[in-house]
């Protein structure tokens, strides 16, 4: 899978319309993309807190519609002008292909306490794009938020659900309890066998922080079910 | 014809001159090619700089350059990305210089327009400056440049930047 499309060290900067289309024509088998929510709801991709470092933009996702991060454009690589991506039109653009698989990384980031509505409006979201979406029918959906991944669970219980832990013995353990599909961690923080333990109780294992050809073959190695890697081309090959 | 011969004798004998000249007051050749990373080609670009008009110790350089980012799109097909900087700067001194000036690039990348729902060109004119040092190699044909080079695209602030180039001149 690529990491944003084609990783963080791509002259696309990760999350763009180009990088996620590049990463699906270069024949990889998915890739994970950072989702938040706007202001009126809708899905974009963008992976940081706030919107300052990486754009022309300030301030959170949260706090702007799409009518304004619209014009919102990286400032990644000279002379270009790569702006945020709406998902639905990324949807709009592909080829139906359920053998490619996205995995969603939830970015929670509500506009500070007042917002309670943050997470419900997030998972409607959600749950609207992947039931008009025929190509998300096997997507993955990663989340720190066990009550995120848990409320989706009792909603659609078909969806593949990847919890995000800090080690892998707490993360293992409550995906158990949970009956979640499995965990999406770094190749850092676990070894094979617990990857091989993992499948053993019936837990898929997503694997990311792979930004080297190094870090991809010990990733392979270790015989995961995905690897999110900034090394993209190198694994298809 | 025989003033065609005579002219043709001046010709030869005003060239040979400045030649000479050009080598007795050690001016610098009016060709040099440069190859340069980052600068406002962007990550790098190849170069033509010709020297448009020199004064003792003081040269005013006109710059074309190349550059790109990819040469195959997203969708892989041939569609590359292209950059054309030109420079104009000032250059003081004679091995060692101090070079200041001014510049623009034209840009053509693809990008994918989700409104238009196609690929199309985005076409961008940005601005920069440049200021540096350039050192003349003791065999007067390479030299080298290290440059500050800030450049302003449209909707972004300015970028800080900079370049190192090694150059021939000829």
């Amino acid at each position: 899978m690529g990491h944003g499309g084609m990783g963080v060290a791509s002259t696309y900067p990760m999350n763009s319309f180009e990088s996620l289309l590049k990463c699906y024509y270069s024949g990889a088998g998915g890739t994970e993309l950072d989702i938040q929510l706007t202001k009126d709801n809708i899905l974009v991709a963008f992976h940081d807190y706030t919107l300052d470092e990486k754009t022309n933009l300030q301030g959170l996702v949260r706090q702007h519609s799409w009518e304004q991060l619209s014009s919102g454009i990286y400032k990644h690589t000279p002379h270009s002008s790569y702006s945020l991506l709406r998902i639905t039109d990324l949807f709009a653009v592909l080829p139906d292909n359920p053998k490619f698989v996205f995995s969603f990384d939830c970015k929670l980031y509500p506009n500070g306490l007042a917002d309670t509505t943050y997470q419900s409006d997030f998972i409607q979201a959600l749950l609207s794009l992947i039931n008009s979406t025929p190509s998300l029918n096997s997507c993955c959906i990663e989340s720190q938020s066990t009550a995120l991944l848990s409320t989706l669970k009792d909603l659609n219980p078909s969806l593949k659900l990847f919890y995000y832990p800090g080690s892998f013995e707490s993360g293992f353990e409550l995906a158990q309890i949970k009956g979640y599909t499995g965990i999406t961690i770094s190749t850092r923080s676990i070894t094979k066998e617990q990857v091989q333990k993992a499948h053993d109780y019936g837990l898929q294992v997503i694997l990311w922080n792979t930004h080297t050809k190094k870090d991809n073959l010990a990733a392979l190695e270790k015989q995961p079910n995905y690897i999110q890697t900034d090394k993209l081309l190198h694994i298809i090959r | 014809m025989y003033n065609k011969f005579f002219a043709g004798k001046q010709c030869l004998a005003c060239l040979l001159f400045s030649l000479l000249s050009s080598y007795a007051f050690g001016q610098t050749s009016k060709y040099a090619a440069t190859i340069e990373a980052g600068g406002i080609g962007g990550y790098g670009s190849v170069n033509v700089e010709y020297t448009l008009d020199s004064i003792g110790k003081l040269a005013l350089t006109g710059r074309i350059g190349l550059s790109t980012y990819h040469l195959f799109d997203f969708k892989n097909s041939f569609n590359p990305d292209i950059i054309v900087p030109v420079s104009i700067h000032a250059a003081i001194g004679k091995r060692h210089q101090f070079i200041g000036g001014v510049g623009a690039s034209f840009s053509s990348m693809p990008e994918q327009h989700a409104s238009a729902n196609q690929l199309q060109p985005d076409l961008a004119f940005h601005l920069n400056a440049l200021f540096g040092y350039r050192l003349h190699a003791k065999n007067r044909n390479l030299f080298y440049s290290i440059l500050f080079t800030p450049f302003k695209s449209p909707n972004h602030p300015v970028r800080v930047w900079g370049a190192i180039s090694l150059g021939y001149a000829f």
